[in-house]
């Protein structure tokens, strides 16, 4: 099982997991978007489910390889100021953190260790109301770009909530979005939109104009000895590595970022995989998750609960374990040149490292 | 009148091979024409699947939910309420009463929704496929303990299940036939799993151990040979007890209430010749479950059995959400929707043994009463809900009515329901306190509205009503 | 034997999603406890300590005073063997009194049929909470599931102003007047008229109600209010049911687990004196219990299904202190990490049966138990 994928001048190694199953505290209970901050702190939002449990957002450091760390968790399940319902993007300008949630249709700001500062947002369609509103981004100006999915466009607010600016519109033409989900910007300023259920991502210019679509609709092919890890995959072939083949292909995109180099990075949600893109749209490899090596909360889990230990050794193969099952959200981190993926089903983030000092295989190792 | 007719029994058709309809649809169906209409319900590919997608991105916690509830019902609910494929649902509600397989023991709703999953995908098709694919199914091989039945040391459970409730009835085999079947199936067991913690659930895996298999020679009703598990599924799907069990499960389930299955082996059907037609059917087909149906269907014993079916709180709940629409997104508080027929009595995902749910008359107790006609109430009372709001548009279109127009009209809309004329005079005596309902004010109207849904909530209480 | 003339009376607190056994009755001298619970250990000076070896968990001071008082009684390492770590499973044996197959009749369901074979009170049984519980459950046995306020229980809530309801009401009575002879619907009438009587009965037990104690405003607190209510209506409700949850803490143990208690605590505080205000106290035995307890060791932020638990006893009746053994802590004696059963539930159950409902308890319990010695 490759723990380095090398395609096309690109060389990704996996790093390490972060997180497990929680409702509150050291874990995730399905992420929906994340964002990054400064000194590798990630600050991820979680849906949580039907018994009002594991909603939050919550705010960890990544580090090395057991090194994870809790630093604050807030917008818990609830009613009022600083509480939510259905948590959804999370965005941060170095400074204070937006949330949205989509079912109160309102943006929260907290300061960076998870204060409740201010609100806004009402239901609606007209300039600066929301329907359903998902992924957030920070401009470099501080302005914020709201995903307002109900009502397929983009909105821009200033930090304080003034409405500024909109754009698009119901449909699959260029420029037009399905239900959006998570939207980056790129260091020109440049915006890009996972375009959910017109399965594909879209770049924009920073006034909003089209310039550039990548992917379209495609199940990646199930194995023909197929494992299939979830009824709705990722689906795993017995006889060796899955070949997910078919790039470009995508299945209810979630997420994109952009890396230093201009590389594109799409959460293929439906597909289980994160899709690489050179900055011309041209597929270049697929990451389809490697968390071979346990994360430090989970390897607690694991030692308080002897039995799940004994299981473990028993299983005929932990492949299931180690890719991803629809994962919502990446980014990039600069700082490390680390890809962070949320990896929703299995409440981690796969961390991986773009490799620029690579040395091909060598022989005589 | 003959119009109306061919609505009353579209509405019947609806109600039974699916969730019943609103009036716009029934229409449309009438329109369309009932052999057509059966066959589309018969061939659910030509319709879309539900968007499974738009379930997980609004409720991620309902793809893998693990033992606790309500994210298993959340993800079945969901499928009910917004199919257009009602008849696929409604076997795959069939199958999980007669294949009943619980939470109680399985403590993974993953597991439970892939084995509906099955249902829906194989249960119009060869019974005998399906039962070689729930026999190797290991929600089922764990909820009957095939796992601890071994070439060494013979666990009976699904052995005496497999004949006993899911093919032959009680009767049609003896005790000898059991152990040999149990026999034949040692080594029919699944792979060590992932355990849950910590990064969830992860899916079992059927696995044939042949040196844990007793590949002795067997004796089953009658046949000799070393006989391993798809042996004595060949040989349970001949027995003329097979087709007559699985045609009376069809019976009792889409056509008019039998008496609970263990009573089967006493009591004679209520309709010997319907069954002798189902029969018929099951075997000329080779056991294709669709070729049944279409016979069933299509049959005047099915189209004279109205309102012969005391409805499952799981067709009283789905029913009354896909009639007052508005649904789509599962939304906050879908948990606690999703739990309903369980606090009507019927658990989804969970039934209270291998024998499934009580049905009939059994559903009712004083309890479930209350909440089958309080939850349909609540809805049918609430003018902002589409399917509501479209029978006040309909009944607005008439102009001012009479109490007997309100009672009658809100019938009509609500069904046809048939009531008795002891029920229709209490309904007419209660819309005569009213007097005219009229939407010619606006302070009329919003009297009438109310008053329309005073009078839906009155009929969905009656007893009539319960009735499908 | 109880000295009470009136009929015994029990209540469950279902503790449900497995109660951490250790946080909630700590071992605070034995080392262990502290090796075992680095994240979600209760710090010494937290610790409600009532005797040379044991303490509350902090949140749990209203227990402490039933303690001190000498009415409440602990019994330690109740469970049963081969734990399955599995909320229902678990459940259902507690329920069903039936370890080894799944189960169909509630323990207190057969009780409630031997104290009314007739269904001649529709509201011997009162459960609080939306879902009938398994225990309450035996073919044929009415229970009245108060699934709201108690104020609004009862047909078709919705229609709420006062002179329409009274008239919709009556129609319903009328609708469902049995017709002899037609069977299905002979049988729905007399259960929809046996449903409006119930319903009738336990309407009035709010509108008698007065007290001078106030409840605290949470859920687990306005049922037991509205157990309280009906009790003092003396209607003949015999059993009631209800719950408070989830105290599945696999996470954020600490202050959730805290919060579980002090919901109850403070619950039960405002019943017991309720019910001592009105003189309604001295046949009422409360019980306690939760389908399992948790792992012996956290997994850093809280713990996991484990196996045996504690159940508490309270009541005028009851003699406090502790009874059975707590389960060693020590590694050699845990099975797969847990903590080994030293009390059989259905012991517990026995007791209560013979002791204080008055109903045979072998064939409830399925064998003889051992009782324990908790009753006056």
């Amino acid at each position: 099982m490759p723990l380095t994928t090398v395609a096309r001048g690109r060389v990704y190694e996996w790093s390490h997991a972060v997180g497990r199953g929680a409702a509150s505290g050291t874990g995730f209970n399905y992420p929906q978007t994340m964002c990054l901050a400064k000194g590798g702190v990630a600050y991820v939002a979680n849906r949580g489910n039907e018994n009002n449990f594991g909603m939050r957002v919550n705010e960890v450091k990544i580090g090395g390889p057991g090194q994870e760390e809790l630093l604050a968790e807030f917008f818990q399940w609830g009613e009022g100021d600083g509480r939510s319902t259905w948590p959804f993007g999370v965005a941060t300008d170095g400074r204070n953190v937006y949330v949205s949630d989509e079912w109160n249709n309102s943006i929260s700001v907290f300061d960076s260790s998870g204060k409740f500062l201010r609100k806004w947002g009402k239901s609606g369609s007209g300039d600066g109301e929301l329907m359903r509103p998902a992924g957030l981004v920070c401009e470099k100006n501080g302005n914020l770009i709201v995903v307002d999915s109900g009502n397929n466009r983009l909105q821009v607010f200033t930090g304080e909530g003034k409405f500024l600016a909109k754009c698009g519109k119901g449909g699959s033409g260029d420029g037009e979005f399905d239900q959006p989900w998570g939207i980056t910007v790129d260091q020109a300023g440049n915006i890009y939109v996972a375009d959910w259920k017109n399965h594909r991502i879209q770049k924009l210019s920073p006034q909003g104009k089209f310039m550039m679509k990548i992917g379209q609709y495609g199940k990646v092919p199930v194995p023909a000895d197929a494992y299939a890890v979830t009824p709705l995959g990722p689906y795993l072939s017995a006889s060796g590595t899955p070949g997910y083949p078919k790039a470009g292909l995508l299945n209810h995109p979630t997420d994109v970022a952009v890396d230093t180099d201009g590389d594109i990075y799409v959460a293929d949600w439906g597909n289980h995989r994160v899709c690489v893109f050179d900055a011309e749209g041209n597929p270049v490899a697929n990451l389809i998750g490697d968390a071979q090596v346990m994360s430090k909360w989970g390897q607690m889990s694991i030692d308080a609960n002897p039995d799940m230990m004994k299981a473990r050794r028993r299983a005929r193969s932990l492949e299931p374990e180690y890719r991803f099952c629809f994962p919502t959200a990446v980014d990039f981190d600069p700082e490390t040149d680390r890809i962070i993926v949320a990896d929703s089903q299995r409440n981690r983030l796969q961390i991986y490292r773009k490799v620029r000092d690579y040395v091909d295989f060598q022989a005589n190792l | 009148m003959a119009y109306q007719e061919d609505i009353a029994l579209m509405a019947h058709l609806m109600r039974r091979a699916g969730f019943g309809a609103g009036r716009d649809e029934l229409e449309a169906r009438v329109a369309k024409g009932y052999q057509a209409t059966v066959e589309e319900l018969l061939h659910p590919e030509t319709q879309p699947a539900v968007d499974d997608y738009t379930l997980l991105r609004y409720q991620p916690a309902a793809l893998l939910p693990g033992g606790q509830p309500p994210m298993g019902n959340v993800n079945i609910m969901y499928h009910l309420v917004n199919t257009k494929r009602p008849l696929e649902e409604k076997m795959a509600l069939f199958w999980h009463h007669v294949f009943a397989t619980g939470n109680s023991k399985v403590d993974n709703y993953d597991q439970l929704l892939s084995q509906i999953g099955l249902f829906r995908e194989r249960g119009m098709g060869d019974y005998r496929a399906l039962l070689l694919t729930i026999a190797r199914n290991p929600t089922m091989i764990f909820w009957l303990d095939n796992n601890e039945n071994h070439g060494t040391a013979v666990n009976e459970n699904w052995g005496r299940e497999l004949l006993e409730l899911f093919s032959l009835g009680v009767g049609a085999y003896t005790e000898k036939d059991v152990r040999e079947a149990s026999r034949a199936f040692t080594g029919w067991t699944f792979e060590t799993k992932i355990p849950r913690l910590p990064y969830g659930r992860f899916p079992w895996k059927f696995e044939y151990r042949p040196e844990d298999h007793d590949d002795g020679e067997k004796e089953f009703l009658g046949h000799r040979g070393r006989f391993n598990g798809e042996d004595i599924i060949d040989i349970v799907v001949e027995q003329p007890a097979c087709a007559r069990f699985v045609c009376r499960h069809l019976y009792n389930f889409f056509v008019a209430d039998e008496p609970q299955v263990p009573a089967w082996s006493i009591e004679a059907p209520r309709d010997q010749k319907a069954i002798d037609t189902l029969t018929a059917a099951f075997r000329q087909s080779r056991f294709d479950i669709r070729s049944v149906l279409r016979v069933l269907f299509n049959s005047s014993f099915f189209k004279e059995a109205r309102f012969k079916h005391l409805k499952s709180p799981a067709e009283v709940v789905v029913g009354s959400l896909r009639f007052v629409g508005g649904q789509e997104l599962p939304r906050p508080g879908y948990g606690d929707l999703s739990m309903q027929p369980a606090y009507m009595g019927q658990d989804l995902l969970n039934p209270p043994s291998v024998e499934g749910w009580h049905t009939g008359p059994e559903w009712i107790n004083s309890g479930s009463l209350m909440a089958r006609i309080n939850f349909v109430a609540s809805l049918v009372g609430d003018p902002s809900l589409p399917g509501v709001r479209a029978i006040i548009d309909r009944l607005k279109s008439k102009g001012s009515l009479s109490p007997e127009q309100l009672v009658d009209g809100c019938l009509d809309l609500l069904g046809p329901v048939e009531v008795s004329a002891e029920t229709r005079q209490e309904l007419v005596a209660q819309a005569k306190e009213w007097g005219q309902t009229g939407w010619a004010s606006e302070t009329s109207a919003k009297t009438a509205d109310k008053r329309v849904g005073e009078m839906l909530q009155l009929i969905v209480a009656t007893r009539e009503y319960q009735f499908a | 034997m109880p000295a009470t003339q009136k009929a015994p009376v029990l209540v469950t607190l279902q503790l449900s999603g497995g109660n951490d056994y250790l946080n909630t009755v700590i071992p605070f001298n034995d080392p262990l406890y502290r090796d075992n619970r680095p994240a979600v250990g209760i710090p010494d000076d937290k610790i409600l300590k009532f005797d040379k070896t044991y303490g509350f968990n902090p949140s749990m001071a209203p227990l402490k005073k039933v303690w001190d008082q000498g009415k409440l009684a602990i019994v330690h390492g109740v469970g049963y063997p081969n734990s399955p770590r599995s909320h229902f499973r678990s459940m259902d044996i507690w329920h069903t009194c039936e370890p080894e197959k799944v189960g169909t009749q509630g323990w207190l369901g057969q009780v409630a049929r031997e104290y009314d074979p007739k269904k001649e009170n529709v509201v011997t049984t009162v459960s609080f909470g939306p879902s009938l519980f398994r225990a309450l459950v035996a073919p044929g046995v009415p229970v009245a599931c108060v699934a709201g306020p108690l104020e609004k229980y009862g047909f078709l809530p919705n229609i709420q102003e006062r002179t329409q309801r009274l008239q919709v009401l009556d129609r319903f009575a009328k609708m469902y007047s049995p017709v002899a002879g037609s069977g299905v619907m002979e049988y729905l009438g007399t259960t929809g008229l046996d449903s409006l009587k119930g319903a009738d009965i336990l309407k009035v037990a709010p509108q008698k109600y007065a007290s001078t104690v106030k409840y605290p405003d949470t859920p687990i607190a306005r049922k037991l209010k509205g157990i309280a209510q009906v009790h003092f209506a003396d209607l003949g409700s015999r059993i009631f049911y209800c719950d408070h949850g989830s105290f599945d803490t696999h996470a954020g143990q600490n202050p959730g687990h805290g919060n579980l208690w002090a919901a109850v605590c403070e619950g039960l505080e405002a019943f017991m004196a309720d019910l001592r205000e009105h003189d309604h106290s001295d046949n009422v035995l409360i019980l306690l219990f939760s389908e399992f307890g948790r792992r012996v060791h956290d997994n850093g932020s809280g713990t996991d299904h484990g196996a045996a638990g504690p159940v508490f006893l309270m009541g005028d009746h009851v003699k406090g202190g502790h009874y059975g053994e707590y389960p060693s802590l020590k590694a050699e004696k845990l099975v797969q990490g847990d903590l080994n059963p030293s009390t059989d539930f259905r012991s517990v159950y026995s007791t209560i049966l013979e002791k204080w409902l008055k109903v045979n308890p072998n064939s409830i319990t399925g064998g003889r138990f051992e009782q324990t010695a908790f009753l006056n």
